[in-house]
């Protein structure tokens, strides 16, 4: 009897309501939007936008040629050239790095040689010395 | 008794509404007047630019134990901090704890010049020279290379245009392979519904917010309304705040995708699925995905809405390593490299496998 006449809590209330819709609502849409009628006005609503900032973008560009000044393209092509040169500069850079590679294999390479040659020369000397020595 | 339970009701109107505006004044400062959260915090080095992209060297915490580097690839959408999200919260600083060497080539953000940069740039120009300077700064023969999302396609190229690549191993983290089975994207983006050509004409680069209006409509009363509801419900749980607004923060800084890049992305890929049929060329390369050889390990999330696991498990049947291990995480996209799961399983399990192989 007490409870029948208890007034319900309007935030709990909004709460409960909230916690229990949220799950349906979830499945709902995920219905929806899994249909391939949403994709396809989803498309077509995309097409919409597409067409008008095309027209915007195209107006725009009309208008600064017109005044003139340079237009957003100028300015992308503008940037589009100085990547293009660190482009370049790092191919050098690349292949700097890759004749010092070499390089170094090199000079390893000469190192090595040059130790052989010095070490057979000594032994050379050696054996001349030591064939002197039994004389 | 009316009379009481009105007086009850009275006081009960009283203190909820005062909680709710102590919640708003909360909210509204934390929105208004705290500091934007810090975000990738382990210190750094940058060791190699190119136009945008950085290739960057962490800091080692403790003496190298594994002589292998790992150099991490991140997608082309997004920020790389992800990876490196907050103290305590981020793969970077374990892997760094655990004795490993990192490096991590962030795209970094392309501006409209870039438009006209294609995945065969990223992965034929890019992520050799990344790799190449990996080596010469660790003085390492082969790297590692780990790869988060799209990152994962993009190593999977590479890796496929390349076999005789100086990799020792690769890790996979909900990496789309096999573009059939990616969801309620296949059905949007499908050749029907989507005019990919005209997007791109029309935009150039395709701005932060479409792609990131795309990711939460795959989920959207999670996205656009309980992420809302749980912090308001939350508001005084310092812990939860913090992570929330970090996440938050990554969730809205994306970046744009690069025209051309993306027209590949949607037409070879998703409406395609040239990439597992073996029909991809990258500047007349085939790419082979069965070139890759090495041993991987594919950490996939299981309630993954964004890459499904379907999408990232065809990666086994495409390579030829002969050690390959797949491990299904508990956890859905962001998840599996953020949070509880990610500390409890995907990151000891990188590098419990990385030091087996």
């Amino acid at each position: 009897m007490k409870e029948k006449n208890q007034i319900p809590d309007p935030f709990n209330f909004y709460k409960q309501c909230s916690t229990m819709a949220e799950d349906n609502w979830a499945k709902v849409l995920e219905k929806t939007i899994a249909t391939e009628f949403f994709a396809e006005t989803m498309g077509k609503q995309l097409e919409g936008y597409l067409n008008y900032i095309d027209i915007l973008k195209k107006n725009t560009k009309t208008y600064f040629e017109t005044l003139p000044l340079p237009t957003e393209q100028d300015i992308h092509r503008l940037a589009g050239q100085i990547v293009a040169l660190e482009n370049k500069i790092d191919y050098l850079e690349d292949g700097i790095d890759d004749l010092q590679q070499k390089l170094e294999t090199v000079l390893t390479y000469l190192s090595e040689l040059s130790q052989s040659h010095e070490k057979n020369n000594k032994q050379h000397r050696l054996k001349k010395m030591e064939a002197k020595g039994s004389d | 008794m009316m009379n009481q339970n009105y007086q009850d009701f009275m006081e009960n109107f009283k203190k909820e509404t005062e909680k709710n505006f102590q919640r708003l004044d909360r909210l509204s400062k934390l929105i208004h007047q705290m500091p934007e959260p810090q975000v990738g915090l382990t210190p750094k080095e940058v060791i190699w630019t190119k136009n945008k992209a950085r290739l960057l060297h962490f800091i080692p915490v403790k003496e190298k134990l594994h002589p292998v580097p790992i150099l991490m690839i991140y997608a082309l959408i997004n920020r790389a901090y992800i990876l490196d999200l907050a103290p305590g919260n981020s793969m970077v600083e374990y892997l760094l704890d655990q004795g490993f060497d990192v490096y991590m080539l962030d795209w970094g953000t392309a501006g409209p010049e870039d438009k006209n940069n294609n995945l065969d740039n990223y992965v034929l120009d890019y992520v050799p020279r990344a790799i190449k300077k990996v080596l010469q700064f660790s003085k390492a023969k082969e790297l590692t290379l780990t790869s988060y999302c799209m990152g994962g396609t993009l190593a999977a190229l590479y890796m496929g245009v390349n076999p005789k690549a100086p990799v020792r191993n690769m890790v996979f983290l909900a990496s789309p392979i096999d573009f059939e089975k990616a969801g309620l994207y296949t059905n949007w983006l499908n050749e029907k519904n989507f005019n990919i050509d005209k997007m791109v004409d029309v935009m150039g680069n395709i701005p932060a917010e479409a792609i990131d209006f795309g990711n939460k409509l795959l989920k959207p009363v999670t996205n656009f309304y309980s992420a809302y509801t749980s912090l308001w419900d939350r508001i005084w749980d310092q812990e939860f705040v913090d992570n929330w607004r970090v996440l938050n923060k990554w969730v809205n800084d994306g970046t744009p995708f690069p025209g051309e890049a993306f027209r590949q992305w949607v037409k070879e890929f998703y409406q395609r699925n040239k990439l597992v049929k073996g029909e991809l060329l990258l500047r007349g390369k085939k790419v082979d995905l069965k070139n890759i050889k090495c041993p991987v390990l594919n950490l996939t999330g299981k309630t993954d809405h964004i890459v499904p696991e379907n999408q990232s498990i065809a990666l086994g049947k495409c390579i030829r390593s002969k050690v390959y291990e797949h491990v299904s995480v508990p956890s859905g996209h962001v998840s599996l490299v953020i949070g509880k799961h990610a500390k409890k399983i995907t990151w000891p399990k990188i590098s419990s496998w990385l030091i087996a192989n």
